[in-house]
């Protein structure tokens, strides 16, 4: 069943000299439950492609569609996970941050309260429900940033490159804490990265954009099982595949 | 080490001992003047000034800033004023409020509060700007309106800012208190207190007055400033310490 419908989209703004296009003609369908990556180089319009999903922006041309209704603003059936750690408020704790969208949508204090905890447990920080942000990790406050996202229960994740400011450790860490939480939650997920492994480990389908402007290059498939190894010789050949249509020397 | 090189100072006899009394005189003298009630008694009249003045001042104050920080058409309006306003010491404006409102109280608590009120507003102006771009994203991506956007994001995030400001405000209400007292003939206050001790070359009392003025001005900074700070913007780390 298609959940989000990305139609002949296109989006102009103003630059300094004169308009610019950052997509064009971009048409991807997303699955429901289907983990999508976007993946292409810096000014490729991935993250413009992303903020047009989450509403933040209204296309120019074409239109986007989730579950069949046309996008015209934000939504509480989607949730957003932005790169920045400064997402979270620091003024409230962990618990406090990941209730603010049941707060928003009028949940009672005892619902707030369970489903904050079990969410936070779900990211695997429940210990840590009554710490501020700047007493976590970066790691941590972007779990906590995950569980916030889905306590309201959206059924769309909008994830704009969550991991990219981490450690490489901690970010295959996340990455596979992100995978266990996708397979549990089974939301429709819309991940944009520009790490070609981590695209290949994360996604059912990595569609890659090219720059100047943003149009769709290839739509790769990835038929790999769970959980992924990312030194088999089949991960590497998606690797190699995917940065074949990036157009990148590997 | 202040006491030391000040007792040896009146030991030497620079100064006539009535023109400069000994620290045991000063301090038998605030001892007394404790005792008998006449220091607390001014230090009271001073502090419900203070209250009141600053009260009024920091209402006004992050009123006046919340507003610049949200419309721009304010902000075009007020900041020119308010920016202009600020670095004027409040007490130059004190002979006029006392044309306009007369002596004692009045005049007092008023100039208290238009003198805090400045870096109040400019402090609160900027921290409603200072708030993150993302909050604001992630806030409305969970569904928050606009109402919800100002009182549990706008208001929170800025409060880092607020709080400079009110401590700003604070000494510069306090300042201005204790000069102003001495204008506007009040019955009661320190500023009064130390201004009529002059009157019978009373410098012991006037360095007792002016040893409370300290005390108070402390007290405020680590019994109300500090303990608010360590509940909130210290405890979230929005704040370096």
């Amino acid at each position: 069943m298609r959940h989000i419908e990305i139609a002949k989209v296109g989006y102009e703004y103003a630059g300094t000299a004169g308009p610019v296009t950052a997509l064009r003609e971009v048409t991807v369908d997303v699955a429901t439950s289907e983990f999508l990556c976007l993946v292409g180089r810096s000014g490729c319009g991935k993250t413009t492609l992303l903020n047009l999903v989450a509403g933040f922006l209204s296309p120019t041309r074409g239109e986007i569609r989730i579950s069949g209704r046309i996008v015209t603003g934000h939504g509480l059936d989607r949730g957003v996970v932005f790169q920045d750690f400064a997402q979270l408020f620091p003024w409230r704790t962990a618990q406090r941050n990941v209730e603010f969208g049941l707060e928003m949508r009028g949940a009672g204090a005892a619902e707030r309260t369970e489903t904050a905890r079990r969410f936070l447990r779900l990211v695997d920080l429940e210990r840590f429900a009554g710490a501020y942000p700047h007493e976590l990790s970066g790691g941590m406050q972007q779990r906590v940033a995950i569980a916030r996202a889905l306590a309201y229960n959206p059924a769309v994740l909008l994830m704009d490159e969550p991991f990219a400011a981490l450690d490489a450790l901690t970010r295959d860490e996340m990455q596979r804490l992100l995978v266990d939480v996708w397979a549990e939650t089974r939301k429709t997920v819309l991940y944009v990265t520009h790490n070609v492994a981590e695209a290949v480990y994360l996604a059912d389908r990595v569609i890659v954009l090219s720059p100047h402007p943003g149009t769709v290059v290839a739509d790769v498939r990835v038929a790999l099982p769970r959980p992924r190894d990312p030194l088999s010789l089949a991960f590497l050949e998606y690797q190699r595949t995917i940065v074949g249509h990036l157009g990148g020397r590997g | 080490m202040v006491a030391l090189v000040w007792q040896t100072v009146v030991m030497l006899g620079v100064m006539p001992a009535r023109l400069f009394p000994g620290v045991d005189r000063v301090v038998a003298t605030f001892g007394r003047l404790v005792g008998n009630g006449v220091l607390p008694t001014h230090a009271l009249a001073t502090l419900a000034r203070l209250a009141v003045g600053f009260a009024l001042g920091a209402i006004v104050g992050v009123t006046l800033g919340i507003v610049m920080g949200r419309s721009r058409w304010a902000e075009d309006v007020l900041l020119p004023l308010v920016s202009v306003g600020n670095p004027i010491p409040g007490l130059a404006y004190a002979p006029l409020f006392v044309i306009w409102f007369g002596l004692g109280n009045l005049p007092a608590v008023l100039l208290v509060g238009f003198a805090a009120a400045f870096p109040v507003a400019v402090n609160t102006w900027t921290g409603v700007r200072a708030v993150k771009p993302i909050w604001i994203r992630s806030a409305i991506a969970m569904g928050a309106g606009e109402r919800q956007i100002f009182r549990k994001v706008v208001l929170p995030g800025a409060l880092p800012a607020v709080m400079t400001g009110l401590r700003l405000g604070l000494a510069r209400a306090w300042r201005v208190l204790v000069a102003v007292e001495m204008l506007t003939s009040v019955p009661l206050g320190l500023g009064w207190l130390i201004f009529g001790a002059r009157e019978f070359l009373a410098t012991d009392v006037m360095l007792a007055g002016i040893a409370v003025i300290g005390l108070v001005g402390l007290g405020l900074e680590k019994l109300v400033f500090e303990p608010l700070e360590r509940l909130t913007v210290v405890r979230w780390g929005m704040l370096a310490r």
